[in-house]
């Protein structure tokens, strides 16, 4: 419904308000009796703002119109506080409409909608009654039954104008009317029958809504049956008076009922709602959020289940089994009987049936929401699960590479060792033995003699060449002793002092001693090329749980907020990712540099 | 007399010299400096501490040219056993590595070893009488 509908039907209500009213002032004999004239102008209201609350909040269930539409007719009711003839004559037979229209709406309570064969007889019952035992009357009825709930008028009220004779016919007094008036209370005996049966057999969570909805028809029945009772025994003073003015004050009370009712619900719902949304995030497997479903519906036994999506580009999704919370395959979800089963499908074909208490099956929208949730749950921890398994995936793939890389790398070097380090050597042997041969055979003054002398040295700094190439690649120390031997004699090797100190660093997988070897590579170069005026630079190594290093200089530092981290940097920080460790570089100016590292090595 | 001291000093037949080396290039350049040695003669060339071992069993040379870097036995451990099991046999541990990056667990802190380049016959001379004392034949 929209807000102006809304806003011209609550007017529509004010408008009919004030006419009753007024059509009540108007009149002399009804001016004396304020409380019964206020309760009944009041009960318009009451009626249609609670009919048009639900008819707001609920637009998908007709409750609402039904309850406006009630109120409405308790306007043409109201008429009968006129002294007008035809105004009150008009008002006395809505109120016949009138009782079949609030039966209607209570046992159409919350969704508008009739439940049941027992409340369709009951209404089919009541119209038959009106339409049989009363309308047909009303050509032969002088008077209007007094007193009478529906007017403030108690002696001396108007005539009926549709009074079509002369007389009423006895058959009208002597049978009909005690006949419609039993027949009147069997149908508010069957009403609350009818309330009572849905309320023992409603959840503790429909009973919270349909109580107070019961508490006001019953109320009103039992008023209604004691003044009809009182009226046909032809008691009169005090008594009577009030169980008319009773059940008066019932119907705005109903309507209160009604509003309760509608309000715990929205309570309720609401807090369900709300409490599984919010645990979603915290629930890993279907069985937590079984458990977290029951929880928030407060229904132990409300149940999950669910039916995977079909693979990519495979089959029919309704041939998938089902699965319980627990995970257990079924051929369908399992209801008892007369459990309300509610089923969704999401976008990727997961399918979810929510089975809970027949109670619900009178809300549809709550359950779609509910199993809304559901779905995003279940998609959600699908989703976890896949993003979990690639992210391993992508963990255990670089893990692969950098390994693959570390054992090309150790694959170089011993290449380069085994062939272009050692033929340069047995080179340079020869070419010493060449030269003394020379020498020997041409004299100390031999021209080839000299030149091949001069070789020698030339070859020498291949060879040296060739092992720093293979050392930068891999260097043999770190596959032989280890990172500490290696960084020592990486240390020995730099220009600025390194002081090396190892404690509890045995040896570790390749990869992992291969990773921190070249940070620490990296961070001694950085210094050489960055840290000027660093006079030494302290490597540290420690292994507890976790191998964690440190390559600390004394250098000038820098401001990192000022520098980018470079291409060495960064390698260094998916070195140690690639085996779930990482690096920080901690500086400030004038206080030197620090490269942190950790690999885990449980 | 000197005359005589010199020729009770000097060997009578060549230093027998055993390379071992997993490098076919520098066995073979081993072998020409061997050659060229007066004095020392070629007792041949083995690929590995396996073969180095069983030559030396068949027929003891002088002199054992060893590389530290070898697969299976490797020049250490080889150098071990060839010292227990011939005691007169002269070990010369050798790399084509830095000495810097030789590796620390098991030997090179006990044992001297030479860069492979630095043979040559003059240091093959220097290193036996170094070691024992006793001239090799002029030839």
């Amino acid at each position: 419904m929209t807000r102006r509908r809304l806003v011209a039907l609550a007017l529509l209500g004010a408008v009919l308000c004030a006419i009753s009213a007024a059509i009540a002032d108007a009149n002399p004999v009804a001016s004396g009796r304020t409380a019964e004239v206020t309760v009944s102008v009041l009960t318009i209201p009451a009626l249609l703002g609670v009919g048009l609350y639900a008819w707001y909040r609920d637009p998908e269930n007709h409750f609402g119109e039904v309850l406006y539409l009630t109120g409405l007719c308790w306007f043409l009711v109201t008429l009968a506080n006129s002294d007008s003839a035809a105004l009150y004559s008009v008002g006395r037979i809505a109120g016949w409409v009138f009782e079949i229209l609030l039966a209607y709406a209570l046992l159409s309570y919350p969704t508008g909608r009739l439940e049941g064969r027992a409340a369709r007889r009951i209404v089919l019952g009541g119209v038959l009654l009106i339409a049989l035992l009363y309308v047909p009357t009303i050509p032969f009825t002088a008077q209007f039954p007094l007193p009478a709930p529906f007017t403030a008028c108690t002696t001396n009220c108007p005539q009926n104008v549709f009074l079509a004779t002369a007389s009423e016919p006895s058959i009208v007094p002597e049978l009909i009317k005690p006949v419609r008036e039993v027949l009147t209370i069997a149908i508010y005996i069957g009403v609350a029958a009818v309330l009572t049966a849905r309320l023992r057999s409603a959840g503790h969570n429909q009973r919270r809504t349909l109580l107070p909805v019961l508490g006001a028809a019953a109320l009103r029945f039992v008023a209604a049956m004691v003044y009809v009772a009182l009226r046909r025994a032809q008691v009169e003073g005090t008594g009577i008076e009030i169980a008319v003015f009773v059940a008066l004050l019932t119907v705005p009370l109903t309507a209160v009922g009604l509003l309760f009712g509608l309000l715990q619900w929205r309570v309720y719902s609401g807090s369900a709602l709300r409490r599984l949304t919010t645990g979603l995030v915290e629930t890993h497997d279907a069985a937590q959020l079984r458990d977290l479903l029951a929880e928030s519906l407060e229904e132990p036994r409300a149940e999950l289940y669910y039916a995977d999506p079909p693979e990519p580009g495979g089959g029919d999704p309704s041939l998938l089994p089902w699965h319980d919370a627990s995970g257990n395959r079924l051929p369908g979800p399992l209801a008892p009987p007369r459990a309300c089963v509610r089923e969704a499908t999401a976008e990727s074909g997961l399918r979810v049936a929510l089975v809970c208490e027949e109670g619900f099956r009178d809300r549809p929208e709550f359950l779609d929401a509910v199993c809304a949730c559901l779905v995003a749950g279940l998609e959600r921890q699908r989703l976890d699960a896949a993003l979990a398994n690639s992210l391993a995936e992508v963990a255990a793939s670089r893990k692969r590479m950098a390994g693959a890389a570390d054992s090309a790398r150790r694959k170089i070097e011993r290449d380069l060792h085994d062939g272009a380090q050692q033929q340069l050597v047995a080179l340079r042997v020869k070419l010493e033995l060449a030269r003394e041969m020379l020498e020997q055979e041409d004299g100390e003054e031999s021209r080839g003699a000299e030149m091949v002398a001069g070789l020698g040295p030339e070859v020498e700094e291949i060879i040296e060449e060739v092992r720093s190439l293979a050392r930068g690649i891999y260097p043999a120390l770190l596959a032989s002793d280890g990172l500490g031997e290696a960084l020592r004699a990486a240390g020995r090797r730099s220009q600025v002092p390194v002081r090396i100190d190892v404690d509890g660093v045995g040896r570790l997988p390749a990869e992992t001693e291969s990773a921190v070897y070249f940070c620490c590579l990296e961070a001694l170069q950085n210094v050489a090329k960055h840290a000027g005026g660093a006079t030494t630079v302290t490597i540290e190594l420690r292994d507890e749980d976790e191998l964690r290093f440190t390559v600390a200089d004394d250098g000038p530092g820098f401001a990192p907020s000022a520098a980018t981290p470079g291409s060495g940097i960064t390698g260094m920080k998916d070195r140690l990712a690639a085996l779930g460790g990482e690096l920080t570089v901690e500086s400030a100016p004038g206080a030197g540099t620090r490269v942190r590292g950790r690999v885990p090595t449980g | 007399m000197m005359r005589l001291s010199t020729v009770m000093t000097q060997r009578s037949r060549p230093v027998t010299v055993l390379a071992v080396d997993d490098h076919p290039r520098f066995l073979e350049a081993a072998r020409a400096v061997v050659e060229a040695t007066p004095g020392f003669a070629w007792a041949g060339g083995a690929s590995s501490g396996e073969e180095a071992l069983a030559t030396a069993a068949r027929g003891e040379p002088d002199m054992v040219l060893v590389d530290v870097n070898m697969p299976m036995i490797d020049g250490f451990e080889l150098t071990r056993r060839l010292r227990s099991a011939h005691p007169r046999t002269l070990v010369a541990l050798i790399s084509a590595q830095h000495p810097d990056e030789l590796r620390r667990t098991g030997g090179s802190a006990e044992y001297r070893v030479f860069a492979k380049e630095s043979l040559r016959p003059s240091w093959l001379r220097a290193f036996w009488q170094e070691h024992r004392g006793d001239d090799p034949p002029e030839d």
